[in-house]
């Protein structure tokens, strides 16, 4: 049982029967807890809780935070979902010019977010070195007058690293996220190299850069994407992160988006297929955490809504989701879309999430777009069929660009949408582990570790 | 796989279960794979919605689909009516903080820079609408076999809810 101040109850069916009834629990103290956590209507603290909603969604005060910029659409990776529907190495065509590069870092600095992160993105963003150069500098150079909390975050595959470009990155402060999706075999299976083994670059400098990072604010993180190659090696991903030294893992479902949608038939699974992995990791990660703590991401982002007020402001899952209102994507030639799935979308030939120009309108003309309110309307929870009622509802969100692409429609249709399929069973997975206490402690000591808020808001 | 040899699908809706906003709602989501036409019974107890499949369209999966729309449609008018002014406040809490700040700062923001804004109270407005929908409820409650909504010391009066008090901290 779950309310919309985040608080919740695991109930034997009798205590929750007689709780429907009508009936409160006997013992006076479990009464008052229940009415504490406002699950009681006649003992509601019309000051506290309200109070506590509005820290929980203290986002919908904040305005757009992350902006993702995609300084050139050449890879030298043919990864078999790529999401952003890359370009060879050859095709300058989707570099970012430094005009454009200057336009979209002044219309980012008119966002009243008190903290922006920038995130490069691609294509691999190091393919436009010089792009990438002139923001990291131009937005420290605007942020001495603006003064907000700033973030650059490089998602990059390290191949095109060396030690020059590394040494610069890391003078600026800039954080850096690259994909991991477990052993050799099976990262070199999902993205293709034509330069060698892509693990063995991604490992040297994940290590490189960790080394160098550590016991500072800024570092590395990894990412996974599974496919269908990673079901029944939960254990393997699992050890080859621990192997490099990671915190954690985050176990990313595939999205329809890009080549994936192409690849689907090869690399692709049901959401039950999904969650089989899912749970297997998850209790395997369990058992690792009575030795030493290594968490998985999507559910601490989870759990830091179930255990704590603060919401992670994960932008896909919140409602409304943050497209538009706490992201903005901008493309090589300066398009501003909803968010980067708008952008990926832009890719497949589909251009209705884009809502303005860099060069033209500005950043108040772009979110005041109508598509802007479109898809809030469509991701606030209360307004959708099957979560306005859902148990998950505080904890949950949904993608509406997700919905169109696999549904047609961005208000989509829960009974038969996968994103939902995988957000329940992993909450179930969640909950059903909550009632031992030995997890809970775990689940705690992950959230501990989560002292960088903000920082990482779409991985 | 589609069946050239069906030129049109009419289906009855009954309109006391369906409302005309939701089955045109749902007719338009078929404007894709069938051209539509909706005509209503001159008894006004039902309606009928003729579909007629496009190339390619299946038209037993049509009629599947289009009953399921339906009711997705009646529940998504009904959530949309329920929950508006929750949804309507998030939504425009959201895209309000989305804008720029004026250009001319007010005299309480002059020199403010990176600090964000602290979260404002409830507006008055809400407030008083909040108040309004609580005595509502209050006068117009659903029926309550259970009196659930009625405050215990209403049920058991003060002495009668010491009483429980002490029959529980026994149990």
């Amino acid at each position: 049982m779950t309310n919309d101040f985040g608080r919740f109850r695991l109930m034997a069916d009798a205590e929750f029967h007689e709780f429907v009834e009508g009936r409160l629990p006997a013992m006076p103290s479990a009464a008052q807890a229940l009415a504490d956590d406002g699950f009681v209507r006649d003992r509601m603290d019309f000051d506290r809780l309200p109070a506590l909603w509005r820290q929980r969604n203290g986002f919908l005060w904040q305005g757009p935070g992350l902006h993702v910029i995609i300084v050139t659409l050449r890879c030298n990776h043919r990864c078999l979902y790529c999401h952003a529907s890359s370009v060879p190495m050859a095709d300058r065509s989707t570099d970012m010019s430094e005009e454009t590069a200057r336009q979209v870092v002044d219309r980012i600095f008119e966002s009243p977010s008190p903290a922006i992160t920038i995130e490069f993105q691609g294509g691999e963003p190091l393919a436009n070195w010089p792009a990438v150069k002139f923001i990291v500098d131009y937005a420290r150079q605007k942020n001495e007058t603006a003064k907000k909390s700033l973030w650059l975050n490089l998602v990059s595959n390290m191949s095109l690293m060396d030690s020059e470009k590394l040494d610069y990155l890391l003078e600026r402060g800039v954080n850096f996220c690259t994909s991991l999706d477990g052993p050799a075999d099976l990262h070199d299976k999902n993205r293709l190299f034509v330069g060698g083994s892509s693990q063995a670059e991604t490992i040297k400098w994940f290590k490189r850069i960790r080394r160098k990072t550590s016991g500072r604010v800024f570092r590395i993180d990894a990412l996974l994407t599974v496919t269908r190659f990673s079901l029944g090696r939960a254990r393997d991903i699992i050890d080859e992160y621990l192997r490099v030294g990671s915190r954690g893992v985050f176990l990313r479902a595939l999205n329809p988006f890009g080549l994936a949608r192409e690849t689907w038939s090869r690399i692709g699974y049901t959401p039950e297929e999904f969650l089989k992995f899912y749970e297997e990791a998850f209790d395997y990660i369990l058992e690792i955490n009575r030795k030493k703590v290594f968490f998985e991401q999507g559910a601490r982002l989870f759990l830091a809504k179930i255990l704590s007020d603060d919401d992670p402001n994960f932008l896909d899952m919140r409602s409304p989701c943050g497209a538009g209102i706490g992201q903005l994507a901008y493309n090589y030639d300066g398009r501003i879309y909803t968010c980067d799935e708008g952008r990926m979308l832009s890719r497949m030939g589909d251009e209705s999430f884009q809502i303005g120009d860099a060069a033209e309108g500005g950043y108040a003309k772009a979110v005041s777009h109508p598509v802007v309110k479109a898809v809030a309307v469509a991701s606030c929870l209360d307004n959708q069929v099957q979560c306005s009622q859902c148990a998950y509802k505080p904890y949950c969100g949904i993608c509406p660009i997700q919905c169109y692409a696999e549904q047609g429609d961005i208000m989509g249709r829960m009974p038969s949408n996968s994103r939902c399929k995988v957000s329940k069973g992993v909450l179930d997975i969640i909950f059903r582990r909550m009632d031992d206490p030995v997890n809970r402690r775990i689940f705690k000591a992950w959230l501990r570790k989560r002292e960088d808020k903000g920082l990482y808001q779409r991985h | 796989m589609s069946d050239p040899c069906v030129r049109e699908i009419r289906l009855s809706v009954d309109s006391s279960v369906y409302s005309m906003e939701a089955v045109q709602a749902a007719a338009y989501a078929f404007t894709d794979r069938s051209h539509v036409r909706i005509a209503s019974a001159k008894t006004g107890a039902e309606m009928t919605v003729v579909l007629r499949p496009k190339p390619g369209a299946d038209a037993a999966v049509l009629e599947g689909d289009f009953f399921n729309e339906l009711l997705h449609q009646v529940l998504r008018l009904r959530v949309s009516s329920a929950n508006a002014k929750i949804r309507e406040y998030i939504v425009t809490r959201a895209l309000v903080s989305a804008q720029p700040p004026s250009e001319a700062p007010c005299a309480e923001c002059e020199g403010q820079t990176a600090a964000p804004a602290p979260a404002p109270v409830v507006d008055k407005e809400l407030e008083a609408e909040i108040d309004k929908l609580l005595a509502a409820i209050e006068k117009d409650g659903e029926p309550d076999p259970l009196r659930v909504a009625v405050p215990w010391e209403e049920k058991f009066g003060q002495d009668g809810a010491k009483a429980q008090e002490d029959k529980s901290d026994r149990d």
